[in-house]
């Protein structure tokens, strides 16, 4: 039975050819981008899954908050450790680990053999309590319990001594930070699961609470110092959460340092949420992304499915003489329905292969999105039992209500192909309908969102800033490099013939980081502290940025002197700009002057508002070079000649030169993101619409070609034949339209509300998206029709 | 064997209940070979899909044997249809998809006969209908009485105990018909129950009975022998 059901199916799809291509590809994108997206999905949640009781695995976060804003930061004080060890009866164990970010390693010889690396923390011993790590020489017991020791794995081993057994590495010296001498007291695998847990280098804490300068930077006894490189993660006993929460809320009030205006609490962050929030791998997931894709992914397999329920059910009729013979030859419903949903189900694998070869362009033209570490194992054991499920679910979802609707023909009228004509209300027709208006409100509806989404990244790009961000380049100076290097290095760039004009700053004028403060003023004889934004930079700064003045002058190197912005006015209380000239300031309990005030311009994503901003000069935090190029000047030798003159400078660790206009455009990057994965979701649905009214359309209009012909018979022009099979079809397109504009106007809406500066919503688009639609549609429908309408009446009135 | 009994076969629309078939009552006897001609429309088709169980009459009772087959569920039906009914029909109704091998061994699947039995069973047919060198082709590369050979074949592998027609030769010419229905006379000696629907005198003589129906009620029921004879 089951040979003979399969030959069956072959024999089908080979002799309906049209049918079968239209259901394996529309069904094989839909599968090609769930598989991606579940594989995907399941990569993203697989992060530190491996630990041994992960569950018990927390670590303890800080919220700053002054009743307006929170300020949420992983890290946590210091001293919460011991603290945490020594009151709290929930927690079984506590290690604490200070991420370097950036540290120098070397070795006796050379103190910067290594250059930086990114991959080194502080840990204390009880991390490799905490955390599993095969030992391959030392032990946990022992190591980092004494200053001066580092634990490595096995891929910093062969970085640093080459290719030797773990137990030679024992007792060998490395240099840290230029000066502090470490002894490896052991050697560990590196994970070979997926995991946030980047580092490969691990010095005993012990060193830093012993060296004096260290200490200082970890802050090792302040209560409200709070990094987000200092981490303190627990380990806590089964089923102790809530009993753990409330003894943190213990310690939160015993130990945390609030007063009047800001707040502090710790909270306990379970390890499965780490990689959604802010891990060592400084790429955090997106849950509310992959949520949204595994949305589109669902959409798109129904539109798939819908392709197949309705191709099928408006066919079924030339199914239908063999239902009645299988019947008569004593067939049960129960055995048609296995046999129609078998045939499903080959087309179902035939779409699976091609899904499979699919998914791989799907990768590709992804690529820039996805995570670096993302790869597809075609035939790893949960790949293969969610393609399983999902043909199973595909089955039914798309191959059940036909074969319903075709085994439940009765025999005498299958056989003699009797339409079962009820004149009124045809269910099936109006199910048919429906689907079509659904698949097309999906497609009208990421239209509309593509193409608003797209008006405002351009209206992003192209938005003035309010100052000139054109041919401007700047560089973040490494890490521990003094200011006598970048002052020669600004010196240095400023000879360059390509190079206008160059300055120091703690950072570019429109930047992703943020550097906020307070300053007081004084109304009515009181000081009232007002938040600001601050930077600070050298003379040349505005200059560069050709940001307009609009009264007043620059500052001058006496770090007495400021400008402010437009905002900075509003927010101090002084009405007009030429009332804040002199006005005083209390910053950092130093007295400064306002000497001038700038127009507002942006110096953050458009995503916020304007800030009051406060400009002066300093030689604190000058990490950036700002460099102004020549107008005309030739880009690719301008930045060959800057790249030399940061190698004379730089020669260990080069730090990058980046063009601020392409770092505005990062500021959008989720934008564009969400514009490409958007982008792709429309052409895919587009893509199956289309292909299934194709065949639909295709179909239904052969079968009413007598009609047409008696029609033609009867004097209608190939003209009134077309309007007349296509005006059905624009009435579909017209209620697809009306269904999809609310939701799409919902989304745009909500979208739009995260930015400061926005378009209105964008009806033109919605009225675009309608008319692609319709074009669509008619030129398959017109397709179709042109051809029934120019056959031959008399040849198929005669067949009849 | 077969008894209906006050058989009524009616269409309703909105204003009218229309008869097809109006107080039909007949007893067939296993064994018998008989002929239901009458003028189109008189209702013979309907009468045979009824028996056939194709259709469900709209009163009166149907029984087959001991077993009252008046109102089936589907399932029950599926069952009656692998033991007990052959069809075999005007316009064959093959499965294009399968060939003549295929076609013939469709019923033996539905009756779960094992594959080595089926093979030889379809062979034995295969031998006996001369359609040996056929088996691999498809019903569009047969002719007409091919085709209705075929249909017969696999009326009967699964060797039913009533074989209904409804017009079997219909579609054929007269050489061909004549196969036909001396097959269907081999098949009535070897003891089939065969209930034919046509409107060939000539078709009709092989059988022993003839019913003639008329606005859908029986209006001559006689022994076709003996008629001849008389």
């Amino acid at each position: 039975m089951f040979k003979n059901h399969f030959k069956i199916a072959l024999r089908n799809i080979r002799k309906q050819g049209l049918r079968s291509v239209i259901h394996v590809i529309g069904l094989s994108i839909g599968v090609a981008v769930c598989f991606v997206i579940y594989n995907l999905v399941s990569f993203e949640y697989s992060f530190d899954k491996f630990h041994k009781d992960s569950d018990q695995i927390y670590r303890v976060t800080t919220v700053t908050s002054n009743g307006v804003e929170d300020w949420p930061n992983p890290g946590a004080p210091f001293p919460i450790g011991p603290a945490i060890s020594n009151e709290m009866s929930a927690v079984n164990n506590v290690a604490q680990i200070f991420d370097t970010y950036r540290i120098m390693v070397g070795t006796f010889a050379d103190e910067q053999k290594f250059g930086v690396k990114q991959t080194v923390t502080y840990a204390d011993q009880h991390y490799f309590e905490i955390f599993d790590y095969k030992w391959l020489a030392g032990n946990k017991e022992s190591s980092l319990s004494e200053a001066n020791e580092v634990v490595l794995t096995e891929t910093s081993v062969k970085q640093y001594f080459g290719a030797i057994e773990p137990e030679e590495a024992i007792g060998k010296e490395l240099i840290y930070a230029d000066s502090i001498p470490f002894y490896v007291s052991g050697v560990v695998a590196d994970f070979q699961e997926n995991s946030d847990l980047k580092f490969t280098d691990f010095l005993s804490l012990q060193t830093a609470k012993s060296n004096k300068d260290i200490s200082i930077r970890l802050n090792i006894e302040e209560w409200n110092s709070v990094n987000s490189s200092s981490q303190t993660i627990v380990k806590l006993h089964q089923n102790q959460e809530a009993k753990a929460e409330k003894e943190l809320a213990v310690i939160d009030e015993k130990y945390g340092e609030d007063d009047e205006e800001w707040t502090t609490t710790f909270n306990l962050e379970p390890l499965s949420e780490w990689h959604f929030s802010s891990n060592f791998n400084y790429r955090s997931a997106d849950k509310s992304v992959l949520n949204g894709l595994m949305l589109i992914g669902l959409f798109i397999l129904v539109i798939a499915c819908i392709n197949f329920i309705n191709l099928e059910s408006a066919q079924a009729r030339l199914r239908s003489k063999e239902v009645g013979i299988r019947k008569t030859l004593g067939s049960s419903r129960k055995q048609l329905i296995i046999q129609f949903l078998m045939e499903t189900y080959v087309i179902i694998l035939l779409a699976i292969i091609f899904g499979l070869i699919l998914s791989q362009f799907g990768i590709r033209y992804f690529a820039d999105i996805l995570p670096n570490t993302f790869e597809l194992d075609y035939l790893s054991m949960e790949n293969l039992i969610f393609l399983l499920s999902l043909s199973v679910m595909v089955l039914f979802l798309s191959g059940l209500y036909p074969a319903m609707i075709l085994s439940g023909y009765t025999p005498i009228k299958a056989l003699n192909n009797k339409k079962e004509f009820k004149p009124g209300f045809n269910l099936q027709y109006l199910i048919r309908k429906n689907l079509i208006i659904l698949q097309f409100s999906s497609s009208i509806a990421f239209i509309i969102a593509v193409l608003a989404i797209n008006n405002q990244i351009s209206f992003l790009m192209n938005k003035d800033v309010g100052f000139n961000k054109e041919a401007v380049l700047h560089i973040s100076t490494p890490f521990q490099s003094t200011l006598d290097n970048t002052v020669k290095l600004k010196n240095n760039l400023a000879s360059l013939s390509d190079v206008k004009s160059t300055s120091m700053s703690s950072g570019t004028l429109v930047s992703n980081s943020i550097w906020t403060s307070s300053v007081e003023h004084e109304v009515n004889g009181e000081l009232v502290e007002v938040g600001v934004q601050t930077k600070v930079a050298d003379t040349n700064y505005l200059a560069l940025y050709e940001v307009p003045l609009l009264v007043g002058r620059n500052y001058s190197t006496d770090e007495s002197e400021v400008v402010i912005n437009e905002s900075a006015l509003t927010a101090l209380g002084i009405s007009s700009p030429i009332d804040a000239l002199g006005k005083h300031l209390v910053y950092d309990e130093k007295d400064m002057t306002v000497v001038g005030v700038i127009k507002n311009v942006h110096t953050r994503s458009l995503h916020e508002e304007i800030r009051p901003l406060l400009v002066g000069n300093g030689i604190r935090n000058l990490f950036t070079v700002n460099i102004k190029l020549n107008k005309g000047a030739n880009l690719a030798s301008a930045v060959d000649a800057i790249q030399n003159a940061v190698k004379s400078i730089y020669s260990v660790e080069r730090p990058e030169i980046k063009f601020l206009d392409e770092t505005v455009e990062g500021f959008y990057q989720s934008e564009v993101r969400l514009r490409k994965i958007l982008f792709f979701a429309t052409i895919m649905a587009i893509l199956i619409s289309a292909l299934g009214l194709f065949g639909l359309a295709s179909f239904t209009i052969s079968q009413r070609t007598k009609e047409i012909s008696i029609r033609k018979v009867l004097g209608a022009s190939v003209a009134e034949l077309i309007v007349l099979i296509s005006k059905e079809y624009a009435i579909l397109i017209g209620i697809a339209f009306l269904l999809a504009a609310y939701p799409a106007w919902y989304f745009i809406k909500d979208w739009l509300n995260g930015f400061q500066y926005k378009i209105e919503v964008p009806y033109g688009v919605f009225i675009l998206a309608g008319i692609i639609a319709l074009i669509l549609c008619m030129t398959i429908v017109s397709f179709h029709s042109l051809r029934a309408a120019s056959s031959n009446p008399a040849k198929i009135l005669k067949d009849e | 064997m077969i008894k209906l009994t006050d058989i009524d076969k009616t269409i309703s629309s909105k204003f009218q209940k229309e008869f097809i078939l109006k107080g039909i009552n007949l007893e067939i006897e296993e064994g018998e070979f008989v002929t239901i001609m009458g003028p189109s429309g008189a209702g013979k088709s309907t009468l045979l899909n009824i028996i056939g169980l194709l259709d469900d009459a709209s009163a009166g009772q149907y029984l087959l044997g001991e077993e009252d087959l008046t109102s089936l569920s589907d399932k029950r039906k599926a069952k009656m249809h692998k033991e007990h009914f052959g069809f075999v029909f005007q316009a064959y109704h093959l499965i294009d998809e399968l060939t003549v091998y295929e076609n013939i061994e469709t019923p033996l699947l539905y009756r779960n006969v094992k594959s080595s039995e089926r093979k030889s069973l379809v062979a034995e047919i295969l031998d006996r209908f001369g359609m040996v060198a056929k088996k691999d082709l498809f019903p569009a590369q047969l002719s007409g009485g091919q085709q209705q050979l075929v249909g017969v074949a696999r009326a009967i592998i699964g060797k039913p105990s009533i074989l209904l027609a409804d017009e079997p030769t219909g579609n054929l010419h007269s050489a061909q018909s004549k196969e036909i229905m001396e097959l269907f006379q081999k098949l009535n000696d070897e003891g089939t129950t065969i209930i034919q629907v046509t409107h060939s005198e000539d078709n009709a003589k092989y059988s022993k009975r003839i019913i003639e129906l008329e606005d859908g009620a029986i209006v001559k029921d006689y022994n076709s022998q003996e008629a001849q004879h008389a």
